[in-house]
């Protein structure tokens, strides 16, 4: 077994595990975006309908994304690398 | 345990339409078994074709009835109400992996699954249900049944994957911020240079965005133990029309080839019909609308040319000749791709020769082009064979063997981090909205 090998799979694995243990634990509880002046995305509401056409999960994912933790400061360190 | 959670994986987005996966599954499991029962008589024909012929009605259901009653109601006036179902996500690729099955068994080139599950499997597995690539089932039989997880398979498939992933989100996704502001809106504005420029940025965007999914499957296989043929092989360093077939979605082409072309008769029973054929539904099949059958057409046409004459003239002509070209008709195909109107699409192309009186260039273009010089430079680079080639330089022949050992053991997995992280913060960054009218 060869160290480069080891060593991808432990960055991969420690990235998603890392990753989705600081979205459980810090996630950011504001319902408004100041810097975008809209309301973020709710955590959807179960309902037969929603299940059955995939809008449920459509929201689940809107409500994941908008509330990533330190998400403003994240989306201004995107922002400046694009430009 | 894949196969569950690919079923996850696809009822997540479609909750419904499992079902009719779940149904063209059923009818294919069962086809597969009774083509093999009468394998050598006749009814083994009958079967394949109804099991076939099932498969090619629920596409056309769900894909293209909505298409054909539009061109009929612009054609005559008849006009059928019309509600669209919406797409099953997915649908062309599992129909087409459905009829390799069948065709590959009733040929004796695979045998029937007795269980419904690995058929499942195949149809199913999650990293190419979305986006393909295509798989034959003759090619994977072996695989769904005997597949080995290593370390080497998995640490390799993170790498592809995650390159996949770079290529999608950082180039094509950035790439799709700049391709609309020439093609969409007023085609007026646009320079003739301008519209070389647009079209060649969305050449590349499309380029980085299909084959970055086809990374992304072949990766996740990789890493579950399958291997999948490579879909791209560097397509814009053709010289000719042929060749891009070759090296663009190459799993698309051989379907096409092994169970059209080749049933049809090849290039022995009335050879042009064939072409025509396939070409047409190269088109049709990626997408359901007249643009995406015209684009299949002209590949057609221009396969034919190059077959006659055209490829003999570019043998003695310096290999330039045939690079320009083949730019030329490659720029050319994407905007009958791009533009599902035709007469917009007419429109930027007589802007791109000149003949709607438009100037050469424009400040916009030299504002687009100066801003994103990096990118385009980064994207055109990329879509060579330059960066693997360097890599495999590297990691063979870099001196001292010290370098190399840091290059392979600490460069190349930070890379991959890196690259990693930059793509989802670039995902996370997306959600963002901008909010134009906020200040005033």
């Amino acid at each position: 077994m060869r160290i480069s090998q080891m060593l991808t799979i432990s960055l991969f694995l420690a990235f998603l595990v890392s990753g989705s243990t600081l979205i459980l634990l810090f996630r950011s509880s504001g319902t408004v975006s100041e810097t975008e002046n809209r309301s973020l995305a709710p955590f959807p509401e179960v309902s037969r309908s929603g299940i059955w056409s995939g809008a449920y999960f459509r929201q689940l994912e809107n409500f994941a994304a908008d509330h990533v933790p330190f998400r403003d400061a994240l989306v201004d360190l995107s922002k400046s690398i694009l430009s | 345990m894949l196969l569950v959670f690919s079923l996850v994986f696809y009822a997540w987005g479609e909750p419904l339409w499992i079902v009719i996966l779940l149904f063209n599954v059923f009818v294919g499991w069962l086809g597969g078994r009774y083509i093999e029962r009468y394998s050598g008589r006749p009814a083994a024909r009958v079967v394949l074709f109804v099991s076939v012929a099932c498969q090619v009605l629920l596409l056309f259901l769900f894909k293209y009835l909505g298409f054909v009653l539009k061109t009929l109601a612009s054609l005559t006036t008849i006009s059928i109400p019309y509600q669209d179902p919406g797409l099953p996500i997915g649908i062309s690729f599992f129909t087409f992996h459905l009829i390799s099955y069948l065709v590959d068994v009733y040929r004796g080139e695979a045998r029937a699954l007795r269980s419904y599950d690995k058929l499942l499997l195949y149809i199913s597995m999650f990293p190419q249900l979305v986006a393909g690539p295509i798989i034959r089932y003759a090619d994977v039989q072996h695989q769904l049944s005997f597949r080995n997880v290593t370390m080497d398979g998995f640490s390799s498939g993170i790498s592809r994957f995650v390159i996949g992933l770079g290529k999608k989100v950082v180039i094509a996704n950035s790439l799709a911020e700049i391709a609309p502001l020439f093609l969409e809106g007023n085609l007026r504005d646009v320079s003739l240079l301008g519209a070389w420029f647009g079209i060649l940025v969305f050449a590349l965007q499309i380029y980085f965005d299909f084959s970055g999914y086809s990374d992304m499957a072949i990766g996740l296989g990789k890493m579950f133990g399958f291997t999948f043929k490579e879909n791209f092989e560097y397509p814009y360093v053709s010289t000719s029309a042929t060749e891009f077939w070759r090296r663009w979605n190459i799993s698309v082409g051989r379907f096409f080839r092994d169970y059209v072309y080749i049933p049809l008769g090849g290039n022995r029973r009335r050879p042009w019909l064939n072409l025509f054929a396939v070409w047409f539904l190269t088109g049709l099949w990626h997408g359901a609308s007249w643009n995406f059958v015209l684009w299949g057409l002209y590949f057609g046409v221009l396969i034919a040319l190059e077959k006659a004459f055209l490829l003999r003239l570019f043998s003695r002509l310096p290999i330039l000749a045939a690079h320009v070209y083949f730019g030329i008709i490659v720029l050319i195909g994407w905007v009958f791709f791009y533009f599902d109107s035709l007469s917009r699409g007419l429109m930027y192309l007589r802007t791109m020769f000149g003949m709607s009186g438009v100037p050469w260039t424009n400040a916009e273009l030299f504002i687009h082009a100066q801003n994103h010089v990096y990118l385009l430079a980064l994207a055109i680079l990329g879509a060579t064979p330059l960066p693997a080639k360097l890599h495999r330089l590297f990691s063979e022949q870099l001196k001292p063997r010290p370098a190399r050992a840091v290059y392979m053991h600490a460069l190349v997995p930070a890379i991959s981090l890196a690259l990693l992280a930059l793509s989802a913060l670039l995902l996370v960054g997306k959600t963002y909205v901008p909010f134009f009218y906020f200040r005033f």
